[in-house]
């Protein structure tokens, strides 16, 4: 039918318009991150040319294995679980009227609607409560708990349209409840349950918030390494996993397509699915049954900290397992060490952080007799302010914040922070987007100390940094790399892991150390007070001051390590990337202390700064 | 066989099924007529144990079944929608409840395909029900209820859902099969030509009561209370009140202005207040005086309705009460132009017609 005015036309157009744009607004992404999971360079939007090593890198990441592995059978088992309880909670509400049945009705819902967050908290409370360790049983409660409801909510839709007649046609020809619940209920609502159970699957897959909160020392799932890895920095290895999690759902899709339009799917997939679910929790209980928990050790870090390779020797050498959790700062490691639950043996905490566990009488002390290696450390790190009898750490290693620059387009001499405000280098000068970093550098240019704590003196911070501002083309803390390596920008303060990285593979980049000192952080091994396995912790600890050992990680983590042997071990090239970091003067670098009330107060001079 | 002593059911204020008593005879082709909401359902559903009785008994067989639960009692039922299970094909519904009851499987085959044979489906058994017509699915509804041979079997209103003309066809099949197995069928309906064409007997339900209970010639010509003569066929009622009765017949006086004589004995004495129930054939229209067999009352022509194998006469009495009047179109084929609107005329019927209900 024609229509006498342009309107008609006009929809036509713009629904098609609109429905392309929305299609590309959902999808676009998922092709880009395919496209530069075959990128060669470690940056992830800076196209340097087809390469498979990410998808070489993501097969050999046994923690990413591990994650799969764990996220596959808790998903399996708590489906299991949770299809079972929530098609038992479905017909209960659907067939049976009992006092407070609309009360148990409305508690469904309550999982769903709850904010995840609130919904993980409450469920860590209890753990902690009743003592339950955190760990598989834990995380796998917490995915039943809220995938029993969806699965209970689409098993009571599918009732709903159920036909009251069968059962009663059932019974009437002979069959008593169960039989009629086996042959008639269960069969007809079956595709509820199927798509219940995918449901479930899938959400306890993916599901990230309530596992963090529940997840202990050896139930790390993928998307907690996931994010971890994001947090270490987003690697195409990222892109490389998703690119292989998008093709097995869809070749999952396809195949649930595929089943379902065959007659006989529907006992098919449910007996395999609950097939392989139960065989998945027979192997859990058999493999927790028979794990010797004398010889394991629970490290709880960042991803990827304690490089694989050397974990997989230590395992080796000792029969010891490990069973590596993530944790993506301070802050968390303190809120889960705090809370007692967890069973950890060897956690990674930064200097500050290691203060305040001492103060909170969370560490253990380190038997450092039976550290053979101990000699190895450089004695400038051993007793440093943070814990002065050098008891409770035994230092990791270190890192700064210094100077990042492309030598090719600047002048030298770099070697003051003061470039940062040079006129030449207006839009090429790019700042971390962190108010500790920016307003610690001003101070520092000011001759004094965030630590200070002057008020006064953050009034002239404040001034400096906003005379800078003009010439700044971003604040930003993620994509450093990309920018530079885009010669968007020409310097930027950034962190010597980063920094030393970058100038590994790009040799037009350089890192300096300022001469007006720099802010540095000593990452160190810690002990907490009751872990179960502290003799194992000391021998991975040993394990790590051993000369050879310690170059082989300084080589692959670029951060130095204050171990006096390591360094003449070293590759050539490597020693020289980490040369003007071994050879830091001590006196230079001022550890990151704590701030108190004063964060507020710079807080809202940083904001004041964003903001005009 | 079957046997309801003084069953009553009650939904809160509600209720459904009062004080019934009724025994059903083995073999017996027996129906529950009554308009919708009368507690036919309820009733079927007491005897097949889907529903508890508030009160009463229900006896089978000799043995009262309390609150068995439906799976140990001897009855099946055909649902009205039929309730065949989606997931099943035909052979395996109507297996169903011999597989329940353990039957070996060369037993089951043999059995499942003669029931399958009864109902005129063989070749149907790897069909799903929703490949099936509605006639169909209903007879593989009987078939799957049929092959457990029970003492009773129950079907509510299983033609319902049916257009006129299978309904017709299947009805003819039902009493068919039923003679041939043998079996007592409780057949609930709400369709008084369903009724009364399947039944040996039929009881007529009002309001949770049976009001009378009979085979179907007995019901229609002999109507005992207002309901069951209304409800059957059409009817003209007219009031009226005796006025000499002997063991013979009696008098009455219609309307308080006609008097008329029945020729046949009722129970009834001077002075009663009647219904006098006349049925539509059994009036003629005339411009003569009666005969000295017949009755008569005058009325004026006010409607004519064609209905194809005959013509309804509307009149209107003096005192302002319709009555209807069917003629045979065949019979009375030069008549029917003949009978002008508006024109007064006699109702003629015999003085043997007609059936007085106590008011
Ligand atoms: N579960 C129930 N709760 C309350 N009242 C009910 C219930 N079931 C039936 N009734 C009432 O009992 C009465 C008889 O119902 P029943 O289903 O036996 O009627 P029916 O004769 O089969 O009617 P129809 O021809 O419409 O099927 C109705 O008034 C109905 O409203
Ligand atoms: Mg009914």
């Amino acid at each position: 039918m024609a229509r006498n005015n342009d309107l008609g036309l006009g929809t036509g157009l713009w629904l098609r318009v609109a429905t392309w744009l929305s299609v590309a607004f959902l999808f676009l992404p998922i092709p880009i991150l395919i496209i530069f999971s075959f990128n060669a360079s470690r940056q992830v939007t800076h196209w340097e040319g087809f390469s498979l090593k990410w998808y070489a890198v993501a097969f050999a990441d046994r923690a990413l294995w591990t994650g799969v592995q764990n996220s596959l059978i808790i998903a399996a088992v708590s489906t299991l679980l949770a299809t079972v309880l929530g098609t038992a909670a479905a017909l209960a509400l659907s067939k049976y009227t009992f006092r407070g049945r609309v009360l148990f009705q409305n508690l469904i819902y309550i999982p769903i609607i709850l904010p995840e967050i609130i919904f993980g908290l409450s469920l860590l409370a209890l753990f902690i409560l009743i003592r339950m360790p955190l760990g598989f049983t834990s995380v796998i409660c917490a995915h039943v708990t809220f995938s029993l409801s969806f699965v209970a909510l689409i098993v009571l839709a599918r009732l709903h349209q159920f036909d009251r007649r069968l059962e009663e046609a059932s019974l009437d020809l002979g069959a008593n409840r169960l039989q009629t619940l086996r042959y008639v209920i269960l069969p007809v609502i079956a595709p509820g349950i199927v798509s219940g159970a995918m449901f479930a699957f899938t959400l306890s897959l993916d599901d990230f918030v309530s596992t963090l909160f529940t997840a202990g020392a050896n139930s790390t799932t993928l998307p907690l390494r996931i994010y971890s890895l994001v947090k270490y920095g987003v690697t195409p290895e990222l892109n490389a996993i998703s690119t292989l999690l998008i093709l097995v759902t869809l070749a999952a899709l396809l195949a649930g397509h595929y089943l379902q339009r065959r007659a006989v799917s529907q006992r098919l997939v449910l007996g395999l699915g609950g097939g392989t679910a139960a065989l998945v929790a027979v192997l859990l209980i058999v493999s927790i049954a028979l794990a010797d928990d004398r010889h394991t050790l629970n490290v709880y870090n960042y991803a990827g900290y304690f490089p694989d390779s050397i974990l997989a020797d230590f395992e080796k050498e000792t029969g010891i397992r490990i069973n590596y959790s993530y944790f993506n700062d301070n802050e968390e490691l303190l809120s889960r060490l705090s809370l007692g639950a967890c069973d950890y043996d060897l956690v990674v905490p930064s200097d500050y952080m290691v203060r305040t566990m001492i103060k909170l009488k969370l560490l253990a002390r380190i038997n450092r007799e039976s550290l053979a290696n101990y000699a190895n450390l450089d004695e400038r790190f051993t007793r440093m302010e943070f814990d002065p009898t050098g008891e409770y750490y035994i230092p990791y290693t270190y890192g700064c914040t210094g100077l990042l620059y492309n030598r090719e387009l600047t002048q030298p001499p770099v070697d003051s922070w003061r470039v940062l405000w040079d006129e030449r280098y207006k839009g090429r000068i790019l700042m971390l987007d962190d108010m500790r970093e920016c307003f610690g550098l001003a101070f520092r240019l000011l001759g004094g100390s965030l630590t200070d704590r002057d008020p006064r003196m953050l009034q002239d911070a404040l001034a400096l940094l906003r005379k800078q501002k003009p010439l700044v083309l971003r604040y930003d803390s993620n994509t450093v790399d990309s920018i530079l390596l885009s010669r968007e920008a020409y310097l930027a303060p950034y962190w010597s892991g980063g920094g030393l990285r970058l100038t590994k593979d790009h040799p037009e980049f350089e890192f300096a150390i300022p001469r007006e000192g720099v802010p540095m952080f000593v990452d160190t091994f810690c002990i907490p007070r009751d872990a179960r396995h502290k003799e194992n912790a000391e021998r991975l600890i040993d394990f790590m001051l051993r000369p050879d050992i310690a170059a082989r990680c300084m080589e692959e983590l670029l951060y130095p390590m204050p171990n006096t042997q390591a360094p003449a071990l070293l590759p050539e090239d490597i020693h020289a990337l980490l040369q003007p970091m071994l050879t830091l003067d001590l006196k230079k670098l001022q550890l990151v202390g704590e701030l108190g009330e004063f964060n507020k107060d710079v807080d809202r001079a940083w904001t004041e700064l964003r903001s005009r | 066989m079957l046997e309801l002593i003084n069953v009553t059911r009650k939904y809160g204020d509600v209720v459904a099924v009062n004080d019934v008593s009724l025994t059903v005879a083995k073999g017996e082709f027996f129906c529950l007529l009554g308009s919708s909401g009368c507690g036919k359902t309820t009733i079927l559903r007491m005897v097949a144990g889907f529903e508890k009785r508030t009160s009463g008994q229900i006896i089978l067989n000799g043995r009262d079944m309390g609150d068995d639960p439906p799976y140990c009692r001897d009855v099946n039922t055909v649902f009205q929608n039929y309730a065949l299970f989606p997931h099943m094909t035909v052979f395996e519904n109507v297996a169903y409840g011999l597989r329940i009851r353990k039957c070996n499987t060369a037993e089951i085959g043999t059995r499942v395909m003669e029931a399958l044979g009864q109902v005129r489906l063989s070749g149907f058994e790897e069909r799903r029900p929703d490949q099936l017509s509605g006639g169909q699915q209903q007879r593989v509804a009987l078939a799957r209820a049929l092959v457990n041979r029970p003492s009773i079997l129950l079907l509510d209103e299983p033609l319902s859902a049916l257009d006129k003309k299978i309904a017709e066809q299947t009805r003819l099949e039902l009493t068919e099969l039923q003679r041939r197995v043998g079996i007592t069928f409780i057949y609930v309906t709400h369709n008084q030509t369903e009724a009364l064409a399947l039944a040996d007997r039929v009881a007529v339900m009002h309001n949770g009561v049976i009001e009378q209970c009979g085979p179907p010639g007995e019901i229609y010509e002999h109507p005992k209370t207002r309901f069951v003569a209304d409800f059957i066929g059409s009817m003209n009622f007219l009031d009226g009140q005796v006025t000499t009765a002997t063991d013979r017949g009696c008098r009455l006086r219609l309307a308080e202005r006609w008097d008329v004589e029945i020729d046949k004995a009722s129970p009834v004495a001077p002075g009663n207040r009647v219904l006098y129930c006349l049925r539509p054939e059994q009036l003629r229209l005339s411009l003569l005086p009666a005969r000295d067999f017949e009755n008569s009352v005058p009325g004026v022509l006010r409607r004519k309705v064609f209905e194809g194998d005959a013509t309804l006469y509307l009149l209107e009495l003096a005192n302002g009460q319709m009555v209807t009047v069917s003629q045979n179109n065949y019979i009375a084929r030069l008549a029917r132009d003949f009978y002008e609107l508006n024109q007064e005329y006699l109702l003629l019927w015999s003085r043997t017609s007609g059936e007085i209900i106590r008011a």
